[in-house]
């Protein structure tokens, strides 16, 4: 019971202090182990109503949903001692009900301002909680029901017209994010974003660092899904340099999408940066990216794939991979010794690289790879099967040539790390490779 | 003559109720039954073939001392005892037409009735049975007890509706074993097999009288992959004989469809109905039949993608059908593994273990257990999983971070990874490669579905629209079009004029200077399906993609069977040193798994090659 009794004496003396993050701190679910729960349970199986405990020490000082608030947080702790995440969810949803009608009553702003920080305390748990009953059952039964309460609670926010509860809505819209993406329907976060964006809605409103930081983040990851790199880049960027120096974890996390979608847009991370963070799992890709070894890259790829499966990259990553085919084609024209005067790339050279790099090597695959980077514009130039008429030879490859002129220079501003001659060609074996089997 | 709306089963899990957690399972000897018949379908007599299908237990149990039955003999000495099973004798009231009709129905329907006599002795249950049932009752969830393919009240009903499909009329023709047709393709005997029904408020369907239990679900299955998704192919059946003056064989082909599409979606109903769809229930055969439904689904889609008719009125159905089987499946699987994780976590799993029945409705926990994988074909569904939802990026971004590096290793589940990076990424060379060389003949079905040879085709060519005279025949390769003339209309409607040249080749001329700008018509070409890179045997596609049931080796005649199939490869081409590593690694048989060391060898002999040269 001692630990019950601190706990109702905390809330009670939280809630006359007047300190909403001293109130919020005593609604903080003990996850590591703790002897709060278990006593909390012992007070239930003894007898007590963990209900009528509550409104014992608060009645005459709280309004009746926050004494609901309370007990429900009680029986919360209880269920959790018990193991049961389903009972934990249910508690936790009557507690997040009652405490959002508490909030709803409240008129004065300081008032509200009080009440807020355990608003983001519940909300986060309720979110917490869902997800831990819906692990390894079918469907997202509490998932679904998190996510009613959550909306609904972004929207009495939204249509506050005094404001004073505004500064809680990225903090419900980044859990909200959360939700979503349990529930694999991320996009449906996009109305979250549209109405955040409006000018009017977040003017003039203190948020807390923290808020925007986590929004960012999950601002940034819905664009990467959406192929729209530099609002995903701009929104990453801000959440990775707010981030706080010592949260090194949030900064991985941040920087799982960030770097991807850097390298997309050109901007290659130093080894410092992935050495400092702890992702070697980027440099092979990185490295592969700017000498062109795309053996190199594949092999960091396919090393790493469980982990950026899991960590939800594999896509983009996937996709930096023309980056990748641009260095080597580059790579090839100045090896292979084609310079200005002589700017044609013959298709067989081209097929030789890639065979030495062990990649498919079939002819479509090399004009499928060249065609796709001129027509998005990485490399300029046109492929042209010149001598289709007089040449005899089974082979096409060996007739195809690819007019390769300048390359176009990439997005941002990395190009010296794209133009520093790469050590491997020195020993190129295709440099001496050409028309393979064709005499034309 | 089947209702194509899609208000349906949705509704279905909310008002059935939830069965007790344990399921009774009664009959046959499910190991036999899930890895099939082998042994049945080399039997040479006729009965045999009715071995698959259902004995009517379920109504009849209770009585079960006061009938005399016959039993076949044959299977009777073999099991042991003498099997006492009813013969259900058609009313006879009168000498009308439609006494006569009924009568010829009930013949048909009597050696399912009669030939197969049950393989374990149903009389310890008959004492049980009524309580059971109450039991099964009063607690809210169905068991079904039905153990024929087809209820007998429906029988009887049907016949009186007129609703029996050309399908259920009985085999008259002179050779059960279709020696005569070249596809070796027994003719359909005509059993009749529960119709699609709904439920509504005065047609109840969760009786348990009238609902299967899963292993005569799977023998429906069974009996329908076998006996009637070929049936096209017999000729001289006399059940055919008029309709065939009047119908092309692709119609055919679609009534066999129907009939297949209907019996099987009565079969993930009655599948629902227990709920092992939606319900939460685990169950190894549930897995197979849905496993099986899928393939064939995706089949048939592939087959009759080609007819107008069917992407009219059918396509989008089946589509919906088969994300249900899918989904119905993943679930499956994605419970078999909580149930372990649990137990494994709790340290009770050898326990479990042990007390599993072997050879019945729990062996995920032996494969599990034994393999990591719940089935057999986990990976395999995994990966038609995968590519069904190709497209939405986001689905499938977040269904791979549930699987397990075992599933997510093997080779199907590879091949879909790559098209699904090679969609996304508009690698077009790439994607139509898997679907070369994938030796999954069903997963390359998959991949080559109108709608996303469409968006590879139309990325492709506006990538192509760089290359200036490039063959048409070269296009015609590289994009898997049928043939030139395909091609042609393809990127004619695209904007795209291929010009002649000297030789008489026909080329497109590139965009330089942009006189032929790519362009997206409003109607843009539906592909032909890929019947170049695709020859589909049924049967025998259905069981090498992923080998439920062993087909017989031999026929009757004596002829080895898989020998006179087509290869199943695509057109030969020379084949560079990598692209022959990668293909004989396809080569390996489904089911193994290719690790990352398979995957460098692959890799280093490809080098050496390469070196070589």
């Amino acid at each position: 019971m001692a630990q019950l009794q601190q706990l109702l004496g905390g809330v009670l003396q939280a809630w006359s202090s007047g300190d909403g993050h001293r109130l919020s701190a005593a609604f903080i679910l003990p996850l590591r182990p703790h002897p709060l729960p278990a006593d909390v349970r012992n007070a239930q199986s003894n007898g007590h109503d963990l209900d009528a405990l509550a409104a014992g020490v608060l009645e005459g000082q709280a309004g009746g949903d926050f004494v609901e608030t309370v007990g429900a947080y009680l029986q919360a702790l209880s269920a959790l001692a018990q193991g049961s995440w389903e009972r934990v969810f249910a508690q936790l949803h009557r507690a997040f009900d009652a405490y959002s009608k508490t909030l709803q009553g409240a008129q004065d702003p300081d008032f509200v301002a009080f009440l807020l920080p355990t608003l983001k305390v519940l909300a986060r748990h309720l979110n917490l909680a869902a997800t831990r009953a819906d692990a390894g059952a079918e469907g997202f039964k509490s998932l679904r029901k998190a996510e009613n309460t959550l909306k609904n609670c972004f929207t009495d926010m939204l249509k506050d017209r005094s404001g004073a509860r505004k500064p809680v809505l990225l903090c419900i819209a980044a859990q909200l994010f959360q939700v979503y993406s349990r529930m694999s329907n991320i996009p449906f976060a996009k109305t979250l974003v549209n109405t955040l964006k409006r000018p009017t809605t977040l003017q003039g409103v203190q948020q807390v660092k923290a808020d925007i930081i986590t929004y960012n983040y999950h601002c940034g990851r819905l664009f990467v899904f959406e192929d729209q790199f530099q609002e995903a880049e701009s929104y990453l960027g801000s959440a990775f340099e707010g981030c706080h120096k010592d949260a090194v974890g949030n900064k991985r996390r941040i920087l799982a999408y960030l770097v991807p979608v850097r390298i997309l847009l050109g901007r290659m991370p130093t080894d410092r940066l992935l050495d400092k963070y702890g992702l070697p799992h980027f440099k092979g890709i990185c490295r592969g990216i700017r000498t062109g070894n795309l053996r190199l890259f594949e092999q960091a790829l396919a090393d790493n794939q469980e982990l950026f499966i899991r960590q939800g990259n594999f896509l983009i990553l996937e996709r930096t991979r023309k980056l990748c085919y641009r260095t080597l084609f580059r790579n090839l024209q100045k090896a292979a010794g084609y310079g200005p005067e002589n700017t044609r790339v013959r298709l067989g050279d081209c097929e030789a690289a890639f065979r030495w790099m062990n990649c498919d090597s079939e002819p479509e695959q090399i004009e499928c790879i060249l065609a796709n980077l001129i027509h998005k514009g990485i490399i300029k130039g046109y492929i042209a099967h010149a001598q289709v008429s007089s040449c005899t030879c089974p082979h096409r490859q060996g007739r195809a040539v690819a007019q390769l002129s300048m390359y176009s220079p990439l997005p941002q501003c990395c190009l010296s790390l794209f133009l520093s001659f790469s050590p491997f060609l020195s020993f190129c074996p295709f440099l001496f490779v050409s028309c393979r089997d064709c005499s034309c | 003559g089947d209702d194509d709306d899609d208000d349906d089963d949705d509704d279905d899990d909310d008002d059935e109720p939830r069965p007790p957690p344990s399921l009774r399972v009664t009959g046959l000897d499910q190991a036999e039954m899930r890895l099939g018949g082998v042994s049945e379908a080399r039997e040479p007599q006729r009965p045999t073939l009715s071995q698959t299908t259902g004995v009517p237990r379920g109504k009849v149990r209770a009585r079960n001392d006061s009938f005399e039955g016959e039993a076949d003999p044959d299977t009777a000495g073999l099991k042991g005892f003498v099997a006492r099973v009813p013969q259900v004798q058609p009313q006879r009231t009168g000498t009308t037409a439609e006494d006569a009709r009924r009568e010829r129905f009930a013949k048909k329907a009597q050696p399912v009735l009669r030939s197969r006599a049950p393989m374990r002795a149903p009389v310890a249950i008959a004492s049980e049975n009524e309580s059971e049932s109450d039991e099964a009752t009063s607690t809210g969830g169905i068991v079904g007890r039905c153990m024929e393919m087809c209820p007998p009240k429906e029988v009887v009903k049907r016949e009186e509706m007129r609703e029996i499909d050309l399908f259920e009329r009985p085999y008259e023709g002179d050779d059960p074993r279709g020696a005569r047709n070249p596809h070796h393709v027994e003719p359909c005997p005509g059993y009749p097999v529960k119709k699609y029904q709904r439920s509504a408020a005065d047609h109840k369907l969760n009786k348990p009288d009238e609902v299967r239990p899963p292993h005569v679900l799977l023998e429906t299955e069974d009996y329908l992959e076998r006996y009637v998704i070929e049936q096209d192919k017999v000729q001289g059946d006399s059940r055919f004989v008029r309709s065939r003056g009047e119908k092309t064989a692709a119609d055919l082909l679609e009534d066999v469809y129907m009939f297949y599409w209907n019996r099987n979606r009565m079969i993930r109903k009655d599948l629902l109905l227990q709920n092992f769809t939606g319900g939460g229930l685990t169950h190894t055969l549930a897995m197979t039949i849905l496993e099986r439904s899928a393939r064939c689904l995706i089949l048939f889609e592939h087959l009759l993608s080609g007819s107008e008719e069917f992407r009219r009125t059918h396509q989008q159905q089946n589509q919906k059908q088969l994300n249900e089987t899918l989904t119905a499946c993943m679930s499956q699987y994605s419970n078999a593994r909580s149930l372990y994780d649990k137990a494994v976590v709790t340290g009770t799993v050898h326990h479990m273990i042990q007390n599993r029945p072997t050879g019945g409705s729990e062996d995920y926990w032996f494969n599990l257990d034994a393999k990591g994988v719940v089935s057999e074909f986990e990976p395999e569904l995994t990966a038609y999983y995968i590519v069904f939802h190709i497209e939405n990026r986001i689905t499938v971004t977040y269904f791979l971070k549930e699987l397990t590096s075992k599933v997510r290793r093997h080779v199907n589940v590879q091949e879909a990874l790559l098209a699904f990076a090679a969609l996304h990424s508009q690698d077009w060379a790439k994607y139509c490669s898997v679907i070369r060389r994938t030796s999954n003949i069903i997963l390359r079905c998959l991949l080559s579905t109108s709608r996303l040879m469409k968006r590879v085709r139309e990325v492709a060519l506006d990538a192509l629209n760089v290359t200036q005279s490039l063959p048409i025949a070269g296009i015609v390769e590289w994009l898997l079009f049928e043939d030139e003339e395909e091609c042609v209309a393809c990127c004619v409607k695209y904007g795209l004029q291929p010009a002649q040249t000297e030789a008489g080749a026909l080329v497109l001329n590139g965009t330089r200077p942009r006189e032929n700008a790519f362009t997206l018509p409003s109607d843009p070409p539906i592909p032909r399906p890929l019947r170049r890179f695709i020859r589909i045997e049924r049967r025998y596609h259905l069981v090498k993609a992923g080998t439920h049931e062993r087909m017989p080796v031999t026929l009757s005649n004596g002829r080895a069977q898989p020998d006179s199939l087509p290869p199943e490869e695509g057109p030969v081409r020379p084949v560079s040193a990598s692209s022959r590593a990668l293909s004989s690694r396809s080569g390996t048989p489904i089911g193994e798994f290719v690790g990352s060391q398979a995957a460098d060898q692959a890799a280093d002999q490809a080098a050496e090659q390469a070196a070589e040269q």
